[in-house]
């Protein structure tokens, strides 16, 4: 009767539940077991040569049905895993290349059973000669700064060449001078420090190790700090005219070995016009000197000019006098063409001045400005334009300053209004 | 056929619900993703610092006199970091087989060495470990525009392992060497470019290895130990160091002394002290502990390198660091009693590759004995059949044993043939009073005390062997990685302690503090927990049973 009816399994369900729990208890907590394995070895002893040049082909002989063997090779680069297949095996290439010492060491089932190690010997220095030329220019300060020449001689297989390797380093110095030396490497390295001398210009560097040269090296020996210099003005016009112009000129910076300074010294030229006022211009030296057109100022009196580099190395002052250009000019008006006449400006040696000078009207009840050109010895101004009734008027002209009193006929302004 | 669309009605049902759980957690998973953002510093593509695991030690030893120029502090550090990042990469590279990085750190000259290296690990399908422990640079020549660096790497320690596509260890080798090494300066990062492996020079090593008698002092001092391993109530394992309490360690050292012990087994956590760069605060941490002890007149056992299970090769330095850091911090400190290298280090032997574990304890031990020459070490192992090895290397043997009381006897006896007489101590047992509702445990606060009672019965029969109990409290919680996921297995971690989670004292502490007391058994306790259930499931079987035909008539009803 159960049978037929199978749902009566549901109920062994939970019991079947129960029982898993406790078997899974039961017997699957882990079991502790240690145990201890000897292998056996065989014997073996490497028979190799204590040292090799590089590249060369080394081969390990194993005795006839040696079980099968590993080798681990410690070389300058790292790691080396090789499966011994053959009785006869060749260490690869890339492992003899590589110049240092090499370990050995054949493993048997986990076991070193034979070790040995074999210095493998760099070639001969191979071209091309690394050099390195650090800084690649110093001041020419007589020995005072100095660059260094280094040489990475290597063989063919770029391993670093054997200690005391003669490198031999030449220099053509600015001189004219040649320096030759031979400095044996140290620690992978051939160096030479060039200490600077007193003349400008390029050392020429060449370096050769074995028979293998490198690249033509060039140092540069630039100018040092400038020293104090003179300033001088040329072709000077010394009267106020704010027209002409004349140079200032730099004598021929040097440094303190008469080496002329580099070409683009920025040269900083200080200037107090004679209005009082500051300013700064500049300058850039072109075969140490240094050259500045500067315009004459409008007001007489005295220029003061000074020149530095990199706000230090100062320049003597230099003083220039500017004479007034014109002494006095007349003033006319004429009442039917409301032109305001100024003039003639005559110049200090007899003639006009040069056209396009300008002249200030300041209109004094309003304080306005007006200006004029000007040209061929008169300025005009034409008040007619002015819708504007003028009183006393300032003219000014070259640091001159006149006043005049003009009342113009004020137009009836009713007029135009009362067009039909 | 209707019972078959209920049927299928429920899995459809089930169906959609399990598919929307996975879309939804899919679809938070993206979002989380895309609102993350990018890390600005990625735009600048810096080549990735030395990772935190991979600490080899660092000395400069003194330049040579003509250096060209002299060194600046700043860039030797960058050097030393290129240089062992580049060793680094060299190795990630061996182990992997792939090329990949090795171009940021080797110069164009120098790279196919290693790419010959890396070819050869792909095609014969091994991995090779290696990492360098330590690297002492001695400085021979540095140019004049900072651009090319030449030292020797003096007396480095290389280990190696070589294994099979399986994980398999088919070699290991430590090898030491000198490296004379030029590095350039290229594209702005410090490039290998020459490696010239020559014969090793020893550094003298300025160590004094005058301290026997030091050390005596202390081994006399260990064979009146009367210990207990310890772990805050509320924060045992990994809450401990990082939720530290100093107040509660006061309470707990405190109570600890009450009790009668002398002498206390702590953990550091290995990962959590920072792997090879120890954060400074867990030193102070562990400091305070130190003093806490020493306060309360009570000597220290501190277990290092809890949790730790990486035993490749790229840990050793890390490993190496921390021993070194802590060792040479705390070896003077009065409250220090030894140093346990590995808390049962022989559980390892079966979740790891045993011959890794093997080298890691021979390595660590070395460099244990090298940085602190005073204190005894030990590895405390689980199992007194595995305590023999490496017995010679350690100062004492320390094993731990939770089996049956009687059995003790017999695995002292075999254990002490084994070591040739070096001192035993029994740095871990206990018995769980842990009565389970629903699994078959049933050990009773009496059979604990019991337990503990036989045991040292046994140490005092077999030459007074000094022991450290496991453990002053009854655990609030444990968490799963501990103890294992299994629940009988966790809550029986929770019940090992001398006070309750309650913080009564329970019978194991009566016994403590009153040795000589006959523990009382009432006849309640025989009746195990579990039992009660049991015989409810039973009854209410047998009443199903009966009732058969009124539960099928529900549970069709129940699915109309």
């Amino acid at each position: 009767m159960y049978l037929k009816n199978k749902k009566y399994l549901w109920g062994l369900f939970p019991i079947f539940l129960v029982g898993i729990v406790i078997a899974y208890f039961l017997f699957f907590q882990r079991k502790v077991i240690i145990s201890t394995s000897s292998d056996s070895q065989f014997f073996f002893q490497f028979n190799l040569p204590n040292s090799l040049y590089a590249g060369s082909k080394l081969s390990i002989k194993l005795p006839q049905h040696t079980p099968n063997c590993q080798l681990l090779l410690n070389s300058s680069w790292g790691t080396w895993w090789l499966d011994l297949s053959k009785n006869e095996f060749y260490i690869p290439d890339s492992v003899m290349m590589q110049s240092g010492l090499l370990d050995i060491s054949l493993f048997y089932n986990k076991n070193i059973i034979a070790e040995t190690q074999i210095f493998i010997k760099p070639l001969q220095a191979f071209e091309p000669l690394e050099t390195f030329l650090g800084s690649k220019s110093i001041i020419a300060d007589g020995g005072e700064h100095w660059s260094m020449i280094t040489a990475i001689p290597t063989d063919k297989f770029i391993n670093p060449v054997y200690e005391n390797t003669p490198v031999h380093f030449s220099f053509k110095r600015p001189n004219g001078n040649s320096e030759a030396y031979d400095i044996p490497t140290k620690h992978l390295v051939s160096f030479k420090k060039i200490y600077s001398q007193q003349k400008v210009g390029k050392t020429i560097i060449s370096m050769k190790a074995a028979n293998a040269a490198g690249k033509e090296k060039e140092l540069l020996e630039i100018p040092g700090y400038p020293r104090p210099f003179n300033i001088e003005n040329d072709e000077l016009y010394p009267y106020a005219d704010a027209r002409q112009y004349f140079k200032l000129k730099t004598g021929i910076i040097k440094d303190k070995f008469e080496n002329v300074v580099s070409n683009g010294t920025l040269v900083s030229i200080n200037i107090k016009d004679t209005d009082g006022s500051y300013r700064q211009l500049t300058s850039y030296t072109i075969g140490g000197i240094a050259r500045l057109m500067i315009q004459n100022p409008n007001i007489a009196g005295t220029m003061q000019i000074s020149a530095n580099i990199y706000g230090d190395v100062e320049s003597n002052q230099l003083n220039i006098q500017f004479q007034e250009t014109i002494k006095d000019f007349k003033i006319s008006y004429n009442k039917q063409t409301e032109v305001l006449k100024i003039g003639p400006f005559i110049g200090a040696m007899g003639q006009y001045i040069a056209d396009g000078a300008e002249v200030e009207v300041v209109l004094n009840p309003r304080q306005e400005n007006l200006k004029a050109l000007v040209i061929e010895g008169y300025a005009k101004f034409n008040l007619k334009q002015e819708q504007h009734p003028i009183g006393e008027m300032t003219i000014r002209f070259a640091g001159i300053e006149k006043r005049i009193n003009i009342q113009l006929e004020v137009k009836d302004k009713n007029k135009n209004d009362k067009r039909p | 056929m209707i019972k078959d669309r209920k049927f299928f009605k429920v899995i459809f049902f089930l169906g959609i619900i399990l598919l929307l759980a996975v879309v939804t957690g899919g679809v938070g998973k993206v979002l989380v993703f895309l609102s993350k953002g990018g890390n600005r510093a990625d735009l600048l593509n810096i080549p990735p610092e030395l990772p935190s695991e991979y600490t080899p030690k660092v000395i400069w030893l003194n330049d040579d006199t003509d250096t060209g120029r002299p060194m600046e502090s700043s860039n030797r550090n960058i050097i030393a970091k290129d240089y062992v990042r580049a060793l680094y990469q060299r190795n990630l590279s061996l182990l992997t087989a792939k090329p990949d990085g090795i171009k940021e750190y080797y110069t164009l000259a120098a790279r196919p060495k290693i790419f010959a290296q890396i070819n050869l690990v792909a095609s014969s399908e091994t991995s090779i470990e290696r990492a360098e422990i330590n690297h002492n640079l001695k400085l021979h020549f540095y140019s004049a525009d900072g651009q090319l660096v030449s030292f020797t790497d003096r007396f480095v320690e290389s280990r190696e392992r070589v294994k099979n596509k399986e994980g398999r260890l088919l070699a290991s080798k430590v090898e030491y060497a000198d490296f004379n090494t030029l590095m350039q300066l290229d594209d702005g990062y410090w490039r290998i470019k020459h490696v010239v492996r020559m014969p090793p020079n020893t550094i003298p090593d300025t160590l004094i290895a005058d301290s026997t008698n030091r050390k005596a002092f202390f081994l006399e001092k260990l064979k009146s130990i009367k210990g207990i391993n310890y772990y805050p109530r509320d924060t045992p394992w990994k809450d401990f160091w990082i939720t530290y309490n100093s107040v509660t360690t006061q309470k707990d050292f405190k109570l600890i002394k009450k009790l009668g012990f002398n002498t206390i087994r702590i953990f550091v956590n290995f990962e959590q002290f920072g792997k090879g760069n120890v954060v400074p605060e867990m030193i102070q941490r562990l400091e305070n502990v130190l003093n806490t002890a020493t306060a309360n007149n009570l000597s220290l056992i501190v277990t290092l390198f809890d949790f730790n299970s990486n035993y490749s090769l790229l840990n050793f330095p890390a490993t190496d660091r921390q021993l070194e850091t802590l060792l040479t911090t705390f070896k003077n400190h009065p409250a220090l009693l030894a140093w346990d290298l590995k808390n049962e280090a022989d559980l390892d032997f079966f979740y790891q590759n045993r011959e890794e574990v093997k080298e890691w304890l021979k390595f660590i031990i070395k460099k244990a004995k090298k940085y602190d020459s005073i204190h005894p070490i030990t590895v405390g192992w689980a199992y007194p059949e595995n305590a023999d090895y490496l017995a010679d290397e350690f100062d004492f043997v320390s094993f731990h044993y939770y089996k049956e009381a009687t059995k003790l006897g017999e695995a002292i006896d075999s254990l002490r043939k084994k070591v040739n007489n070096k001192p035993l101590v029994l740095s871990e047992f206990g018995l769980s009073s842990y009565r389970s509702k629903v699994f078959p445990y049933n050990q009773t606060e009496t059979q604990q005390a019991e337990y503990f009672r036989d045991i040292q019965e046994v140490l005092k029969q077999k030459g007074n062997i000094p022991s450290i109990y496991w453990t002053l409290y009854d655990f609030t919680s444990v968490s799963s990685d501990i103890a294992g996921w299994r629940p009988w297995q966790r809550n029986n971690q929770k019940y090992f302690g001398i006070i309750g989670a309650d913080g009564s004292l329970k019978k194991i502490g009566n016994i403590i503090i009153h040795p000589e007391q006959i523990i009382k058994k009432s006849f309640i306790e025989s009746f195990p927990h579990y039992s009660f259930l049991y015989i409810i499931i039973f009854l209410f079987l047998v009443a199903a049973f009966i009732k058969r035909n009124f539960i099928f008539s529900l549970f069709n009803k129940i699915l109309k």
